[in-house]
């Protein structure tokens, strides 16, 4: 397990300031998806109750269907809890040195990805929809100088809010360890294939 | 010319294999939750109510499983529905 007060490779006096997870909302949505298929057989009863069909009496289709019911919970029962791990283990966590990004992709796949809070250059918080408008939820996205994946916290509480606590974060790492977001002149020249950069002016070759 | 029948707990043997690939999937969501899941009162309850929601469901299977007679012979022609047969297989 994880725990915030000792975090992979943690210096000392690095302390946790954010720990977020997705919006509640997302959890709903697992919650009523099993509260919706719990209820679709309690329907196809009553309806084969109304239409007066005494299948469960049959001697082959009783206890077929008894069995087809227990996979039936069986499998809602193990879907539900895959999307709570799912929502459980999506988690970020920013502390006064970094920004920690942990998501789960299904139940074999999970990506962990840092970046420290001095690489980081842009803040964008987004909030779309009207539910995100109503409840203030919404995205964050972190970029770096780097050429790699903006970090992006997913549908979390107050997006506004977080923005802003991690840009005071990065103003005062920055102050403390420098600033690390810009890439100078000769390093952007090393990332660009020598390739790319045309050796001579183009020439026309008109006839 | 005798008619093909078979015992009904031959039905028991693909649910054995669900119930095996969801167990061991349950497991999975466990192992995750426990291994990588944030040290915290929360996980705890999560965990519990992994346990206790996926017992819970296999006591209501069982409780409906155990009703039915699977000792119980049926012949192909119980089989299409409706077909007239009302030996009931459940002993209520």
């Amino acid at each position: 397990m994880i725990s915030l007060k000792a975090l992979p490779n943690q210096e000392s006096g690095e302390v946790t300031v954010l720990f977020l997870r997705r919006y509640w909302l997302d959890l709903a949505g697992a919650f009523f998806f099993t509260l919706a298929m719990t209820l679709v057989p309690i329907a196809v009863g009553g309806a084969i109750r109304l239409g007066h069909l005494n299948i469960m009496e049959q001697p082959f289709w009783g206890p077929t269907l008894t069995l087809l019911l227990s996979c039936y919970m069986l499998v809602v029962a193990v879907i539900t809890m895959a999307q709570i791990t799912d929502y459980f283990l999506d988690v970020w966590i920013v502390t006064t040195e970094r920004v920690i990004n942990i998501e789960q992709h299904g139940l074999f796949s999970r990506t962990v990805s840092e970046l420290r809070l001095n690489q980081v250059q842009d803040i964008t918080s987004e909030t779309s929809g009207f539910l995100g408008t109503f409840l203030t939820y919404g995205n964050v996205f972190i970029q770096t100088a780097a050429e790699r994946e903006r970090f992006q916290f997913k549908n979390i509480d107050n997006p506004d809010d977080v923005k802003l606590t991690i840009a005071k974060l990065v103003a005062e790492a920055k102050h403390r360890r420098g600033d690390a977001s810009v890439i100078n002149h000769e390093e952007r020249e090393e990332r660009v294939p020598s390739d790319a950069i045309p050796s001579e002016p183009p020439t026309s070759h008109l006839t | 010319m005798t008619a093909l029948h078979f015992p009904l707990w031959y039905l028991l043997i693909p649910f054995a294999i669900v119930l095996l690939a969801t167990t061991i999937y349950m497991f999975f969501n466990i192992y995750h939750i426990a291994k990588f899941g944030m040290q915290s009162f929360g996980t705890t309850v999560v965990l519990l109510l992994y346990f206790g929601g996926y017992l819970a469901v296999l006591a209501v299977a069982g409780v409906m499983i155990s009703n039915v007679d699977w000792q119980h012979t049926v012949t192909l022609i119980e089989i299409l529905p409706f077909s007239g047969s009302s030996t009931s297989t459940f002993g209520l």
